[in-house]
């Protein structure tokens, strides 16, 4: 996938995301959102620049506020808006930076990555042991520097306590950049830029070392530079109970496909109970998703947030399949990736005429 | 078979005409041929001149006109323009007095300071709060959407019309280039505009039309590789003006590719009946009440 062909599925998919909008059949539209979800994950990959995707997005944003204009509104926010900076949700880092050498040497812990559009921040840690008598922990960090997996460097300034810091990279790191290495006199760590992405964009699927990362994705993808409809309508009357999985139990109770999107229904229980409060921000910020799919033709399915309601401790979830699952799929291999536990459940699948 | 037309691109569209504030009153904006003019000012040239050298603001159809002119050729008409009849885009006038307002509020935004100190390699710095002014970028992409939604403000005929002649700009064959360097922006105004008349064509069921710019001689193609598969459609960007704005894009069953020939309330057809079908070419008509808007224009094959 090219940077051209990457663009233009992202503006033809937001297309696609207008045309949905207000349409009958799309009572939950989020497509600013999906749109948003496929661009940072295309950026993730390296195939389209963030800024651009994330002006595809800010642009449906204001063509559907002008759709939404009636006499009397006030001004639209997004016409004049500055477009957002995509903030990601900060992603685990974990590494330990040491700052020197001897007993209880200053050391750094790079606890998350939050990239946006202007600049990468690094949430860090440091400890000074009491046995240590160099130089004190801000002397330290004032060495610290990196470079990208383009050879390019970046100033690093750090900010805040000893205990309770931020790492900034000056100037940001292009959204193409694959790993960073920070690094002080003596060490240097690394930083996957591309697992944090995608694991910002709530994307990684399960059973993905780095290097062998963009199997599923390049499978998904590859879906849409020769998209094959899912066909006529169809459902697949599936009803199975899922085993435990980190104390949470789903249960997929249907699966219905048509020409462009095939939907999943689910029933939850034990999810947090913040899902209640706040279901709109649900299930793209929970740890249980995304799904990954593998179907009977080896083609892969991720599932996107389409909708969910929760009432008495269970849970409603209508999960979105990209791409759609075709009809002629005779199995689904389903892949769910819990916070300490895996499951992986084979669904067959006999197809029923939705008329 | 090609698709070359004689003609200007709107000789299949009707006069038009829309009123808008103006001064104290209301006045018309009409459009004909191609051109949009204030009808109720004798000579909007001789106003814009005179305001230019000093004669106080321009009057508002004075202003709309000099919009029409500077986003003749801008793409994001073709982003936030109709899409199809029903794709409704109500901008009132005083939406737009409201985003008058707000553009002037933000061009004057300050930036307070809110705290100063000392980085850890022993720079200073200075944190202001607030969105500040806009940089000349962002004061242009906002001066240019006021614009855009100032023009929508005139209506769905005209809406159409402006979308029609930004096409029309990008066909001519000296922009070859400047087609190239946004295949992406002029694939999704093809796509999303020609996925709901393929629609109207074929049914809901037709699946996913893939639209690329053709480039070249004929008039494209338009190809189904199964039942199931989709189209995958080529056409040369005129589409979206000479057939698209005018409301021609299905008429009596058939996808039409080209206008070969055309003066309102008549045109000679190049058409589909279905995919992978042999060319037609017959003759349509407008029907007697023109809509407001010409994507629902009632075409009747002669």
């Amino acid at each position: 996938v090219d940077a051209e062909a990457a663009e233009t599925y992202l503006r033809v998919l937001a297309e696609t995301q207008l045309r949905h909008f207000r349409a009958p059949g799309f009572p939950n539209w989020d497509g600013i959102r999906e749109l948003r979800y496929v661009g940072v994950a295309l950026a993730a990959l390296g195939v389209l620049d963030m800024s651009v995707a994330e002006d595809i997005a800010a642009e449906l944003d204001a063509v559907v506020q002008v759709r939404v204009r009636r006499s009397g509104a006030g001004p639209a926010r997004p016409v004049f808006s500055v477009p957002p900076t995509a903030p990601s949700a900060p992603s685990p880092a974990g590494q330990v930076l040491r700052l020197g050498d001897g007993p209880g040497a200053p050391r750094l812990r790079l606890l998350s990555v939050t990239r946006t559009r202007r600049q990468t921040e690094i949430t860090v840690a440091g400890r000074v042991g009491r046995q240590w008598t160099g130089q004190g922990f801000h002397h330290a960090v004032r060495d610290l520097s990196a470079v990208d997996d383009a050879g390019s460097a970046f100033t690093v300034q750090h900010s805040g306590g000893s205990s309770d810091g931020l790492l900034t990279l000056v100037p940001s790191v292009p959204a193409g950049a694959r790993w960073v290495e920070i690094g002080a006199p003596g060490q240097h760590v690394g930083l996957d830029l591309v697992v944090t992405a995608l694991r910002d964009a709530g994307q990684l699927p399960p059973d993905s070392a780095a290097a062998g990362l963009p199997e599923p994705w390049t499978s998904v993808l590859g879906y849409f530079s020769a998209p094959r409809p899912a066909g006529s309508l169809g459902i697949a009357p599936v009803a199975i109970a899922l085993p435990e999985i980190d104390g949470v139990r789903f249960a997929l109770t249907g699966l219905s496909t048509e020409a462009e999107q095939t939907t999943l229904r689910v029933q939850a229980w034990g999810l947090p109970p913040r899902l209640a409060a706040s279901p709109a921000a649900f299930p793209g910020l929970l740890p249980w998703f995304p799904w990954w799919a593998r179907d009977s033709t080896g083609q892969w399915h991720v599932t996107a947030d389409h909708g969910s309601s929760s009432h008495g401790g269970r849970s409603a979830l209508t999960l979105r399949m990209v791409p759609p699952v075709s009809r002629s799929v005779t199995s689904l291999e389903l892949i769910i990736a819990g916070l300490v536990s895996r499951l992986r459940v084979t669904l067959p699948l006999a197809w029923q005429e939705n008329t | 078979v090609t698709g070359d037309a004689d003609g200007p691109w709107w000789a299949a569209l009707p006069p038009a005409e829309t009123a808008i504030p103006c001064g104290r009153g209301q006045h018309v904006i009409g459009w004909a041929a191609g051109a949009l003019t204030g009808s109720s000012h004798p000579d909007l040239e001789a106003e814009r001149i005179l305001s230019a050298l000093g004669g106080g603001p321009p009057a508002e159809c004075v202003q709309v006109t000099g919009m029409w002119q500077h986003l003749s050729g801008d793409l994001d008409v073709l982003a936030f323009g109709p899409r199809h009849a029903a794709d409704q885009i109500t901008v009132a006038w005083d939406n737009v007095e409201a985003l008058r307002a707000d553009y002037a509020s933000r061009r004057r935004g300050r930036r307070r300071t809110v705290a100063t100190g000392r980085t850890s390699r022993g720079g200073s710095y200075v944190v202001r709060a607030g969105p500040g002014p806009p940089t000349r970028q962002e004061a242009d992409v906002w001066m240019r959407r006021l614009e855009l939604m100032t023009l929508l403000a005139l209506g769905p005929a005209l809406q159409v019309r402006l979308a029609g002649t930004v096409a029309a700009a990008w066909s001519d064959p000296g922009q070859a280039a400047a087609r190239a360097a946004h295949r992406p922006r002029l694939a999704a105004a093809l796509t999303g505009r020609l996925t709901p008349a393929v629609q109207t064509w074929l049914g809901a069921d037709a699946g996913p039309v893939t639209a690329t710019v053709h480039e070249g001689d004929g008039w494209g193609s338009v190809e189904r590789a199964s039942a199931s598969a989709g189209l995958r459609v080529g056409l040369p960007l005129d589409w979206l003006a000479r057939v698209w704005a005018c409301g021609l894009a299905v008429v009596d069953g058939h996808l039409v590719v080209a206008v070969q020939a055309a003066r309102w309330p008549r045109a000679r057809v190049l058409a589909l009946p279905r995919p992978g079908a042999e060319l037609v070419t017959f003759t349509v008509r407008a029907g007697p009440q023109p809509a407001q808007s010409p994507l629902a224009q009632a075409w009747r094959r002669e």
